[in-house]
């Protein structure tokens, strides 16, 4: 008897630890956006009152605005480049044989294993004192090309892996050319672990302040105005307002990934 | 035929053109932006500078000055930043385990929905995380507001923030979410019918965890290790705005030789001892899990 | 002459140093249902590939029609393949799966609505245009797989082992539902599998292969009857087997001093062969000393299958034997001590 009662409350420990677990790390971001209409100039607590004026300081700010366009631009920039990168080197990785492939394979994921501050210091030097090439949103989406690839050709080699292969071979035989075959079978198929890659990268870049701290500019994205006024701690109360936008915009994304997972299983 | 089919044949042909063709942008990326910039940072560290201007004296002075300089304070800051990775590291994959053990286990509709929802903190910028914690943890955060309110503390608790325990604090709890995936991808492929057999051999539920479950979900662990030991090693976001003077990492001292000490020979010095040691440590553990495992995770 | 729809000569595929296929030459007849039968890695599917085009042979030539297509690809040969794991377009509905062939011909619209309907009503599956893949059943999943494959209407339609994933009854009922269909449309069908059972059900000719050679190509009831060799004699119904050697009308057995009466054969006197009787036909029982040769047997094991009994016995000389009587009431016992014995004219020698 005993026996089962502490395996009910083992049991109802774990569902409460899982659902604690949800809480907290919500709780945060939850704050940061309640918080950010609290009538207050001091950051946190106590509660003074509602007002939406953090808000339009923010969306009247320009430099904040363009600070926004910057990491959009940047995002989808490095997501195309890479996820494009990635595919190709994905294809010859996992249907082909050859000499050196694993030398090839290590050297893509190469960028996955570092920190991302040697990768951020050594561009930034490389691009400075040998290229002299300025920085600017340019260099930022070289790092994020760069830093994505690994993860974007791991996931693209994952579909292609388990992709049939006898459905090419059934197109061949039913009068499809090669190219007919790409277009009309392994696109399509394949097209699920693009939206992915891209998506993935996208992210990466959008949420990178390690890199983008070395390699930007005049020209920030939003990380790296926010660690910028953050280290000042000047501007507070607008810089939660970003910030709760870009939580707003992390909920956006989780809710399109949640939709098309639906979808999928 | 049209004239795209007659440039496949024609590239098909010869396959070893096709496959360098396939592979030369990702390769030229990898070496224009990787290999080059890091063969760079080595040449750096053999040198100094004067001012702006970069001098090659091809010393190890830099090298000698990481143990040296001011009293040893570098080396003894790159323990303390290693002992504060693993810390993060252990501390994230104990949160998260029981987390990825429910959902394998006990979860049975819309698994995916529930780890999706699991991960969505982490694609938040650790800038904002570190924010939001503050409204945790900080001096006017949550917590202390709380206890003030409840009479348990007469005035706020310092001790909470701007220290190195508030940055492992926080890396924990930033990267538990992350951690959830790997694991449940591991606790997932075990066959659950093992389970049952250990049962119906007498194991008794601890037994079976410790004997079953725990060894055959350790890819997923080592795969958890590798996402969170690499990236932390060089952390230098979370201590800059959470740690004080106190909780600097060694990350820290890096940023700060190439953004405000103009200093990039001692930085590159400094870079390389963290570059060979998470390149040490990473391959191992893909040697370890492997490349297949790593990918079903992502 | 009769047409011939396939032609193989002396077909060889090699990978590395791998022989898979080992210089083979067979023709297939217009409108016929040929199988090649063999056990796993005898090269049956690396010639059916070759057939397709998925392939391309070391050495040998390949016709199919009047057509030499060593050198065509596989989207410009008049066969089509049916995949072993038939391979439908996940993304595709049921209409587009099968019209997808036809539209590579750039057939119009409504000709090709018309094919699909006709495709469908021959594979019994008639008002199945707008169903998505994952909702058919595998037997649906397979008529489908048939239906595309034979969509452009080629000459030849080749089948790699279709019933494979199929559970015993499905199997079936999908083989008397190939020949029907094979008969309806009246296409070449070159089918491949390593089930004796399917290829004898189907079959108007048999090629059993073995290790990359062709052993013995013929009508079904030929290789069932007259097996060349003792590989095709075990493979195909099972024979019985008990090696010894030839002379005057009579086979000296290797492990038992007498001698099976067999009847004059084409054989030279001592000759190495394999004598092959089939399991049923075999007598069994107490007093059968009619019959040309008589045997003692120990029953090792019986299973009773409904309509026949399959009695696995130990024949003197220590040479296993089953046999399969038809059930009329009565069960031999295990253990039992009896006689086995068959007529001369149900002998048939193979080379060993």
């Amino acid at each position: 008897m005993l026996r089962y009662i502490f395996r009910d409350i083992g049991e109802k420990g774990f569902k409460f630890y899982f659902f604690l677990f949800i809480a907290v790390i919500y709780l945060p971001l939850v704050l940061l956006v309640v918080f950010s209409f609290n009538d207050s100039i001091l950051m946190g607590f106590p509660w003074r009152g509602f007002t939406l004026r953090w808000w339009e300081q923010f969306l009247h700010n320009p430099t904040a605005l363009g600070v926004v366009k910057n990491s959009f631009i940047v995002a989808s920039v490095a997501a195309v480049v890479s996820t494009a990168l990635g595919l190709l080197a994905a294809f010859v990785l996992v249907r082909h044989i050859f000499r050196g492939k694993n030398l090839i394979t290590y050297s893509i994921m190469l960028p996955m294993l570092f920190p991302g501050i040697v990768v951020g210091i050594s561009i930034l030097i490389f691009l400075r004192s040998v290229l002299n090439i300025k920085l600017s949103l340019f260099t930022i989406m070289i790092g994020h090309i760069l830093f994505s690839l690994p993860y974007v050709t791991l996931i693209l080699m994952a579909r292609l892996i388990g992709f049939d292969r006898s459905l090419e071979e059934a197109a061949y035989d039913l009068g499809a050319s090669e190219f007919t075959t790409f277009r009309r079978i392994t696109l399509p198929l394949i097209m699920p672990g693009i939206f992915v890659a891209l998506f993935i990268a996208f992210t990466i870049s959008l949420e990178d302040v390690v890199i983008a701290h070395f390699l930007a500019g005049a020209q920030a994205t939003i990380p790296v105005f926010v660690y910028g006024q953050l280290r000042r701690w000047s501007g507070l109360p607008m810089v939660m307002a970003i910030s709760a936008f870009m939580i707003m915009i992390m909920a956006v994304l989780l809710i399109i990934s949640l939709i098309s997972a639906r979808r999928r299983y | 035929m049209s004239i795209s089919n007659k440039i496949l044949k024609l590239i098909r042909k010869s396959e070893k053109l096709s496959i360098g063709m396939q592979l030369s942008p990702a390769m030229f990326w990898i070496v224009f932006f990787l290999l080059i910039p890091l063969g760079i940072l080595v040449i750096y560290s053999f040198w100094e500078m004067v001012g702006t201007r970069l001098i090659p004296v091809w010393d190890l002075r830099n090298y000698v000055d990481v143990f040296t300089r001011v009293g040893g304070m570098y080396i003894r800051l790159f323990v303390k930043s290693l002992a504060m990775s693993a810390l993060v590291t252990v501390g994230s994959i104990a949160l998260a385990y029981p987390v990825a053990y429910f959902v394998s286990l006990r979860i049975e509709k819309y698994k995916y929905t529930w780890l999706i929802l699991l991960m969505g903190p982490y694609l938040v910028c650790w800038v904002i995380l570190v924010l939001g914690w503050k409204m945790v943890i900080g001096y006017s955060g949550l917590l202390n507001y709380l206890g003030q309110l409840l009479g348990l503390i007469s005035e706020p608790m310092s001790w909470m923030w701007n220290n190195w325990w508030a940055v492992v604090f926080i890396l924990i709890m930033g990267w538990a979410p992350w951690l959830v995936l790997p694991m449940f991808v591991s606790l997932e492929k075990i066959d659950k019918s093992l389970l049952e057999a250990a049962a119906d051999l007498g194991a008794k539920p601890m037994k079976r965890f410790l004997r079953i479950t725990l060894p055959l979900s350790s890819p997923g662990l080592l795969v958890a290790t590798f996402f969170v030991l690499i990236p932390t090693f060089g952390e230098f976001v979370t201590p800059a705005l959470a740690g004080g003077s106190r909780g600097v990492m060694y990350g820290n001292a890096i940023d700060a030789s190439f953004t405000s000490m103009m200093a990039w020979p001692f930085g590159s010095a400094l870079s390389i001892f963290l570059m060979i040691i998470s390149l040490i440590v990473a391959t191992i553990l893909i040697r370890i899990v492997g490349l297949e495992k790593l990918m079903e995770s992502l | 002459m009769e047409k011939k729809d396939v032609v193989l000569e002396n077909v060889t595929k090699k990978f590395g140093d791998f022989v898979a296929v080992d210089d083979i030459s067979f023709s297939v007849k217009r409108g016929e249902f040929f199988s090649l039968l063999g056990p796993s890695g005898c090269g049956k599917t690396t010639t059916l590939r070759m057939l397709a085009g998925l392939e391309k042979p070391t050495k040998g030539k390949i016709y199919i029609g009047e057509e030499d297509v060593s050198e065509v690809a596989p989207f410009e040969r008049p066969c089509n393949l049916f995949f072993q794991n038939v391979a439908l377009f996940p993304h595709m509905n049921v209409s587009e799966n099968i019209a997808f062939g036809l539209e590579m011909k750039k057939l119009p619209k409504s000709e090709i609505e018309k094919r699909v309907k006709e495709l469908l009503d021959v594979v019994g599956l008639p008002g199945f245009e707008k169903r998505r893949t994952k909702e058919l059943s595998g037997g649906q999943v397979q008529r489908i797989g048939i239906a595309r494959a034979l969509a452009r209407r080629p000459r030849v339609l080749l089948l790699d082992e279709p019933l494979g994933p199929l559970d015993l009854k499905l199997r079936e009922e999908m083989m008397i539902e190939l020949k029907r269909i094979q008969k309806v449309v009246g296409t070449t069908f070159v089918y491949v599998t390593h089930d004796q059972g399917e290829a004898i059900t189907m079959s108007d000719e048999i090629a059993a292969m073995k290790e990359g050679r062709i052993i013995q190509i013929g009508s079904t009831e030929e290789l069932y009857n007259k097996p060349r060799t003792a590989f095709v004699a075990e493979f195909i119904g099972r024979s019985n087997l008990i090696r010894g050697r030839y002379r005057e009308g009579k086979v000296n057995l290797n492990n038992l001093n007498k001698s099976i009466i067999t009847g004059p054969h084409k054989v030279a006197d001592n000759d190495y062969v394999a004598v092959c009787i089939k399991p049923e036909r075999i007598s069994i029982g107490e007093d059968i000393a009619n019959l040309d040769n008589v045997f003692e047997a120990v029953i090792e094991e019986v299973y009773f299958r409904g309509a026949q009994i399959n009695y696995k016995v130990l024949m003197e000389g220590n040479y296993k034997i089953s046999i399969l009587e038809h059930y009329k009431g009565k069960i031999f016992e295990q253990g039992k001590k009896l006689k086995i014995g068959w007529e001369k004219e149900d002998v048939h020698l193979s080379e060993t």
